[in-house]
């Protein structure tokens, strides 16, 4: 073969490559998108070999997309125009009626449909509270969801584990805020400063966050907006905003985000790849984008040559009300995420992220910096955080924080004074746990008796805290035991519910 | 045998694409409404070149045909595949690194 054929070969066999695995990325997600998929269309631009010898494609259109990067299982949000060389694969939204159709409130939409997943904890929303209904709570958890999700499903586990203890149950609020994260987080702070100061007051409970992603710099610039009026208010609420759990919080910002095109496709990738509750679908994402900046993924740069970063701009403000020898007056858990590998889309995920260790989206330095004082790594990507399993290995050190900022002695002796809360009917959730048993077997739909199976496990959990209560030593041991296996066995069966990102490969027959 | 209810759609160079509410210039742009029907679009940008042809030269004439039928090129490539793994003795059949992705 003469050189020239080979380079031809070689060029050739490139571009089969590049289109394959541009074809693989948008199958794969597409697939992964249930109800939503019938909104979705894929296209392919070939250039006109006659007419456009420069090989080069003008997109120019209304309806956001993802276009697949050739050669590599990762996108950049398309909007408006763009210039494409070689050829072109993109994930367009909005086909037919059913986007145009859809709620202008995104936020809400998103909300209520992760409402309607079954077995989901409904959590109430400090934008729908009002004055005095925080009354005889010790604290609030206020839980904030990332970038193209919202506050239902995603906490799910850490709320029913949170939930377990009785203190925590009767004592503290356990709240969420569902909100438009592509706006600016400064946007979302004044917001939310507001709906904290009419919720929570100043003589209100003590507040304490559990966030996901870039919710932990909206708390962090939640804190200082509560802590920068006046001097009697300033130290007031700087009593009462305790602490804030992290999950993968870009806290020295995110390189991606100096492009939040890209950012936004990578991001929105790897979440569409990797399912879950709570998180935008394709559709809803795409949807958000068409009529929104970015401000709430630029946010996330580090640098900018043009102008001061959000995350400059938040380091000088914390450092102006932190105490002496401190970087911020809030106390602060970092947890931050490695990403085990998957087939296809780590290769990618590294290249784009330099290869340092990260959570698919997030790097670990910047997730758990060295200078926190707090912070814990986990071997997780940016979407598992709040899988059970990943909960079950950070629940106790979550735990103890939320305990130790927010007092929880303080709460169980305030809540021994008052009341204790009432015990349970024992014999009517013996018999309540009888029927559902007699009922299970003649279910025919697999889906209901999942769900009566999982009613079914939490009542006998129930049953046995209270019996628990009451036993003697030598009988707490066996009970305890049965217990630890119940709780087990309902992680097992949430983890059964949870979406299958990657799908395992068939065993190649020999 | 694959199952696709809807044909693609195939537009041509600047030509109004309903489904991006715009157009494409410079080329031939086919929109799949199906994710299932990606398959038979790899399988045509698999199969459609002969090496050492250019291959996008390939591929913008295999969709240029009317009606386009990825079910039809799906279906090559399957029976392409059992073909080969039949008739092939096991020495010669491809090696990890020269299968395409699943």
């Amino acid at each position: 073969m003469d050189a020239a054929n080979r380079a031809a070969l070689e060029e050739s066999t490139d571009v089969t490559i590049e289109m394959d695995l541009g074809l693989f990325a948008a199958r794969e997600i597409w697939r992964h998108q249930g109800e939503e998929a019938k909104e979705l269309s894929v296209a392919l631009s070939v250039p006109d070999p006659e007419t456009n010898t420069q090989g080069l494609l003008e997109y120019e259109g209304e309806n956001p997309g993802l276009l697949f990067y050739k050669g590599s299982i990762n996108a950049v949000l398309m909007r408006g125009a763009l210039k494409v060389g070689g050829f072109g694969i993109a994930l367009w939204s909005g086909r037919g009626l059913a986007a145009s159709q859809r709620a202008g409130l995104i936020v809400e939409d998103m909300r209520s449909k992760a409402e309607n997943i079954p077995n989901v904890i409904k959590l109430e929303r400090i934008d729908k509270m009002g004055w005095g209904q925080l009354k005889g709570k010790h604290a609030v958890i206020l839980f904030l969801h990332g970038l193209l999700s919202t506050d239902v499903g995603i906490f799910d586990s850490l709320i029913q584990i949170l939930k377990m203890d009785p203190i925590i149950r009767d004592r503290f609020a356990l709240i969420g805020w569902p909100h438009n994260s592509l706006a600016s987080i400064d946007t979302n702070a004044t917001t939310l400063q507001r709906f904290i100061q009419k919720v929570v007051g100043l003589d209100g409970p003590n507040v304490a966050f559990v966030c996901h992603s870039r919710g932990g710099l909206l708390a962090r610039s939640v804190a200082v907006k509560l802590c920068q009026g006046e001097q009697k208010w300033k130290e007031k609420w700087k009593e009462k905003i305790r602490g804030c759990v992290t999950f993968g919080t870009p806290h020295e910002g995110a390189e991606l985000a100096e492009m939040p095109e890209h950012f936004f496709g990578t991001l929105l990738l790897v979440q569409a790849w990797r399912g879950g509750n709570g998180f935008a679908s394709v559709s809803d994402a795409l949807y958000c984008s068409k009529n929104s900046k970015l401000d709430g993924i630029e946010d996330l740069a580090r640098t900018d040559a043009k102008r001061k970063t959000f995350l400059e701009k938040l380091l000088d403000d914390e450092g102006k009300l932190a105490p002496e020898g401190e970087e911020r007056a809030l106390n602060i858990l970092a947890v931050g995420g490695k990403a085990p590998r998957v087939p296809w889309l780590s290769f990618w995920i590294n290249k784009a992220l330099g290869g340092a260790e990260h959570d698919s989206v997030v790097r670990m330095e910047s997730s758990m910096p060295a200078l926190f004082r707090q912070t814990q790594a986990t071997d997780c990507d940016h979407f598992s955080y709040f899988d059970p399993k990943q909960i079950e290995r950070l629940q106790d050190q979550v735990i103890k924080f939320l305990k130790d900022v927010l007092e929880w002695d303080k709460a169980k002796l305030e809540g021994d004074k008052t009341k204790s809360p009432p015990p349970l009917d024992l014999e009517e959730l013996t018999k309540k746990i009888q029927e559902l048993e007699d009922k299970i077997p003649e279910t025919k739909s697999r889906d209901a008796r999942a769900e009566m199976q999982h009613e079914l496990l939490t009542m006998k959990i129930q049953r046995l805290r209270e019996e628990l209560r009451t036993t003697s030593s030598d009988a707490k041991v066996n009970k305890e035991r049965e217990l630890a296996s119940l709780q087990r066995e309902l992680h097992e069966l949430h983890e059964k519910k949870q979406v299958h990102a990657f799908p395992r490969r068939p065993a190649r027959s020999k | 045998m694959p199952d696709f209810h809807l044909m693609p759609n195939v537009y041509k160079s600047g030509e109004v694409i309903p489904e991006f509410q715009g157009s494409v210039k410079g080329g031939l742009t086919v929109v799949v409404h199906q994710w299932e029907e990606i398959d038979g679009l790899r399988a045509l940008c698999m199969l459609a070149g002969n090496p050492p042809e250019n291959l996008l030269h390939a591929v913008y004439r295999a969709l240029q045909a009317t009606p386009l039928n990825l079910q039809v090129w799906e279906m090559w490539r399957r029976r392409r595949a059992v073909i080969l793994r039949e008739w092939m003795p096991p020495t010669e059949q491809p090696s990890k690194s020269q299968r395409t992705l699943p």
